[in-house]
């Protein structure tokens, strides 16, 4: 149970931003083969731009990045893709004005074409409430089926590492459990997630490690359940207080 | 030729006021094939369309690839620039003296029902017909054009799926591009040929945004398709002249009667 796992993405000293000043600054972490890591932190803190760092969309002026003991170095987000790395980004990310089908063959686009018509049809197996929505437009769908159809299109690359950044943001109660469910079953068959989350309570209870960000930096990390315990943690997101007003 | 705008606004986000320099372009390359070269109709349209689609991928490399997205008033005065720098360019080296085109069928006329019609009129309708079936085809059945349309919805999400912006982009402008030349081969030997005839379109571009909405990407593309519908209707009907004045019409209009644009949004640029 408790034999610790193997590392899949080894972050080292990661420095990472938008202009002059870097928004991660020297963040170092190991992220274990196999789990959910949840990143939390307050608004600002630079979680986006370190799952972005991660897949290659923002400027990464230091540190290493090393996914599965290669270093990823300057390799643009679709060759971190064919690589085994997926990232579903924060907010509506998906095609609006074509329907669930058209989606999905987008989530092909790295694949080869024989391979692409399984993916499709692993991932409805997976999401069958994407089945009855076919011919639905993207846009058309509810929040939590638009989060879940997102998560589909990456996972039809069948990455070894999804990264998901906020993946409840906006959702009714009933669709996060929805999606949260989808993310421990996506855990059990072996891929390593690690996901950025402000529904902390819900998102720890089925994460295996946390992290805690501010500023740009680590300040704390742990076993989850240990970490909700963390009388600081509990003060900012359990105890009442907006997480904006912690500093 | 604002099908080939269009696509370039929807994927690149950029409004190519140059487009008609490459309208120009085509004509010019058309002339000089046909000429000098003494090449035959339907191999000067395939060069033209080619070599205008090959100057599309060197203008997207060297100027645009930098701005996409990046900033509006960049693109625009970026490809007013290279507009002018293509217009005067050909005034240098041409002369402003229109020339004619003369291909094997310059007097070939077809009769349908009573009418005589130029065979050069219908081969222009067949390949406008032709080349909007192809895009629609290719934006709509094969993975690259979904690609595209992709891109212009959503490019985080294209991102997302692993597709590389910078090389469907090119390929869009290479396109977009292509077809303004396809336009000017078409019609360079039904018009005359010279240096300021793309210019009209610089117009046409900014009334393309007016009607749009200023700084709405949809709506704009949605006006440079509408523009391209009921030119081409108007032009099977009455002169050439009043097929340049519906943009201008409708601008006008437009800054009448809904100054925010076709959805009404906001200015923001
Ligand atoms: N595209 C951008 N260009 C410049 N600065 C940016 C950009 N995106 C974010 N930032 C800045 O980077 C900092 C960190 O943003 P980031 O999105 O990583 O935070 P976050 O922890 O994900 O916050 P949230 O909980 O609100 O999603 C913020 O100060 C923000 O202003
Ligand atoms: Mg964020």
């Amino acid at each position: 149970m408790t034999e610790p796992r193997p590392t899949i993405l080894d972050l080292r000293e990661v420095t990472a931003g938008y202009g002059d000043e870097p928004v991660v600054v020297g963040f170092s972490h190991r992220v274990p083969a196999a789990a959910i890591t949840t990143l939390v932190g307050p608004n600002g803190a630079g979680k986006s731009t370190l799952l972005r760092a991660i897949y290659g969309l923002v400027v990464q002026v230091g540190g290493r990045i090393v996914f599965e003991d290669e270093e990823l170095g300057d390799l643009p987000p679709a060759a971190r893709l064919r690589r085994g790395i997926g990232f579903v980004p924060q907010g509506r990310c998906n095609f609006p004005l074509m329907t669930v089908c058209e989606n999905l063959q987008l989530g092909t686009y790295t694949l080869a074409r024989a391979e692409a018509t399984r993916a499709v049809e692993r991932v409805l197996a997976l999401f069958p409430v994407l089945r009855a929505r076919w011919r639905v437009l993207a846009g058309n769908l509810s929040g939590g089926e638009q989060q879940l159809l997102e998560m589909a299109m990456v996972l039809e690359t069948a990455p070894r590492l999804l990264l998901l950044d906020e993946p409840s943001l906006g959702l009714s109660p009933a669709n996060l459990d929805q999606v949260f469910d989808t993310i421990a079953d996506i855990r059990r068959r072996g891929v390593t997630v690690v996901m950025v989350e402000q529904n902390v309570e819900a998102a720890l209870a089925i994460s295996d490690t946390a992290v805690v960000m501010d500023l740009g930096r680590k300040v704390l990390e742990g076993p989850a359940h240990a970490v909700m315990e963390d009388p600081r943690v509990r003060a900012v997101y359990l105890g009442g207080t907006a997480a904006g007003e912690s500093r | 030729m604002a099908m080939g705008l269009s696509l370039i606004f929807g994927v690149l986000e950029i409004v190519n006021f140059a487009h008609g320099e490459f309208y120009m372009l085509g004509a010019m390359i058309a002339y000089f094939l046909v000429a000098r070269l003494h090449v035959g109709y339907w191999p000067m349209i395939a060069g033209v369309t080619l070599a205008v689609a090959a100057l599309g991928v060197v203008l997207y490399e060297a100027l645009l690839a930098s701005v996409r997205g990046r900033s509006f008033e960049r693109s625009i005065l970026l490809t007013l620039g290279v507009s002018m720098v293509l217009q005067n360019g050909a005034i240098a080296l041409w002369t402003t003296t229109p020339r004619m085109v003369e291909t094997e069928y310059a007097y070939t006329n077809v009769t349908a029902g009573g009418i005589r019609i130029p065979l050069l009129r219908v081969f222009a309708l067949a390949l406008a017909a032709a080349a909007f079936a192809a895009l629609f085809t290719v934006l709509h059945r094969t993975r690259i054009g979904k690609a595209m349309r992709g891109l212009a919805q959503n490019p985080d999400a294209a991102l997302m799926v692993g597709i590389d912006p910078r090389a469907v982009s090119r390929l869009a402008g290479a396109i977009g591009i292509g077809l303004a030349g396809l336009a000017g081969a078409a019609l360079a030997p039904i018009y005359s040929v010279h240096p300021t005839m793309g210019f009209a379109f610089v117009f046409k571009a900014f009334a393309v945004i007016i009607v749009g909405g200023l700084g709405d990407v949809r709506g704009a593309a949605i006006a440079a398709v509408a523009l391209g519908v009921v030119e081409s209707f108007v032009a099977g009907f009455f002169p050439l002249i009043l097929v340049d004045a519906v943009a201008f019409v409708a601008m006008i209009l437009f800054l009448l009667f809904r100054p925010a644009g076709l959805f009404g949004r906001g200015v923001r640029v």
